[in-house]
């Protein structure tokens, strides 16, 4: 995504606040659980991905007499959330986290990792893993890679909306897809062999 | 339309970003070709996947957290930058007293905790967690006895290469979870009885930091040892090593040198033991 990308100004004519509020929240609000799932996936922090979003809703709200009432919301709010994340966390994200070995190490030695026994749920667990799968393996896509598949995939944008909401051609939205497409199909190999994908296709 | 040019198309079409009159050209082809149809199926597989993600909600908590700082923003644009700074600014009040108080409850919890069996102080914990259990399985990793086991919990994991050699250890389950947002692996075998004797434990390298641990060279490999008293008489000793990016690990109630051979063994700088 382009570093000049830059949400609109804030107004400097706020207008009144009751009839602002009403349509905000009949336009704004009904995104805010696309916007929670992209934020997860950026930030891969719940903590961060909630300040993350009431930053955008914010953002949104301050600067909503800007904000063309023809015009797509949902890309014009998921523009909001694609600056604030660039000037919040992209720094912070390099870093990476750590476990550091203590955490793991009192669960290594505990007596009751051997209590673990088989249960009616084991399957439905295991289908909450496998999808956690998806999210991880998403996760784990380069960052100009991974907000254009999450947006397509994940939100069912168009690449038209995806465009608008990256600030970018669609030709290269095309081709970040694209490549984005190719990683995650490799990390997801093992997981499709074993759903019987492999089978399809062979 | 031929195989090459549907193979050209079938992003867009997956993605439902293909013109009419090529969709309908695409989807002729498509019901004649074998072949074509397989690689559309598999592509729409991937994104179908992914769709499956789009039932996650923002919690309810948040939800009305942004209606009130809105709402409490009201049309003034300058007050609406402020509730996240007050936010922010009420969190490190609270996280100073939450920090006295869990200090406190911490050399409660300790106290109470001593006097119960350990068993008790996993369970929290353990419940946050995704778990992935297979009860007694026997599994031996070479002759792939518990193949179901092996791969359920290797798929879980996002871990391609085989387990580490378990020999002939009863493997009692093994779990998957999360720490610090971050997938981990836990196995759990014994030898005989009720007794642990080996746990293993394998994450992504880099998700582990090993710091604090004393580094021991073995061939070509480096592994890092910690010795822990806390388990049965004979001690527990943990040894870490980084190979072919995973990070292993494995705990074992024994003395240094029979858990550097295992992890020897496992890590393959020693031979197998038949």
């Amino acid at each position: 995504m382009p570093e000049d990308a830059k949400a609109p100004l804030p107004s400097e004519d706020p207008g009144t606040a009751p009839e602002r509020w009403a349509e905000f929240e009949e336009v704004a609000l009904p995104h805010m659980d696309a916007l929670f799932r992209t934020a997860l996936r950026m930030t891969r922090n719940r903590e961060n991905a909630e300040d993350l979003v009431q930053e955008t809703f914010l953002r949104a709200y301050r600067s909503f007499d800007t904000f063309e009432k023809e015009t797509n919301c949902r890309a014009w709010l998921f523009r909001i959330l694609t600056n604030s994340y660039i000037n919040r966390f992209r720094r912070a994200v390099k870093v990476g986290t750590q476990v550091p070995f203590e955490s793991v190490k009192s669960f290594l030695v505990s007596d009751e990792a051997a209590e673990t026994a088989p249960d009616a749920e084991d399957e439905a667990d295991f289908r909450e893993a496998l999808d956690e799968e998806v999210k991880h393996a998403l996760e784990e896509l380069p960052e100009n890679f991974r907000l254009p598949v999450v947006l397509a995939f994940v939100e069912g944008m168009s690449y038209k909306e995806i465009a608008q909401t990256m600030g970018c051609p669609i030709g290269t939205v095309m081709s970040r897809i694209f490549r984005g497409r190719q990683l995650l199909r490799k990390r997801l190999a093992p997981y499709a062999h074993a759903h019987g994908y492999r089978e399809a296709k062979a | 339309m031929n195989c090459e040019a549907f193979r050209r198309a079938v992003y867009a079409l997956v993605d439902g970003e293909l013109p009419a009159p090529m969709r309908e050209s695409a989807e002729a082809h498509l019901a004649g070709c074998e072949a074509c149809r397989r690689a559309y199926l598999s592509e729409r597989s991937l994104r179908d996947r992914c769709a499956r993600l789009a039932v996650e909600e923002a919690p309810a908590e948040l939800r009305e957290r942004i209606r009130t700082a809105c709402r409490e923003a009201g049309g003034s644009p300058a007050a609406a930058a402020l509730p996240i700074a007050d936010r922010r600014g009420r969190r490190r009040l609270l996280r100073t007293w939450a920090l006295t108080f869990a200090a406190a409850a911490a050399a409660m919890a300790a106290i109470v905790l001593l006097t119960l069996p350990r068993v008790r102080v996993r369970t929290a914990f353990a419940a946050e967690h995704v778990r992935i259990v297979s009860g007694e399985v026997r599994l031996t990793i070479e002759g792939g006895a518990a193949p179901d086991f092996n791969d359920r919990f290797c798929r879980a994991l996002g871990y391609a290469g085989a387990l580490p050699d378990l020999g002939r250890k009863k493997v009692r389950g093994g779990r998957v979870l999360r720490l610090s947002g971050r997938r981990v692996g836990v196995i759990v075998c014994y030898c005989s009885g009720r007794k642990i004797d080996v746990t293993y434990f394998i994450a992504h390298t880099g998700d582990l930091n090993l710091a604090g641990m004393r580094p021991v060279e073995m061939k070509e490999q480096t592994f890092h040892v910690a010795s822990g008293g806390e388990c049965g008489q004979r001690g527990c000793q943990v040894v870490a090593w980084h190979a072919g990016g995973w990070t292993y690990a494995l705990a074992c109630k024994s003395t240094e040198e029979i858990a550097l051979e295992y992890a020897g063994r496992s890590a393959g700088v020693l031979p197998r033991k038949e």
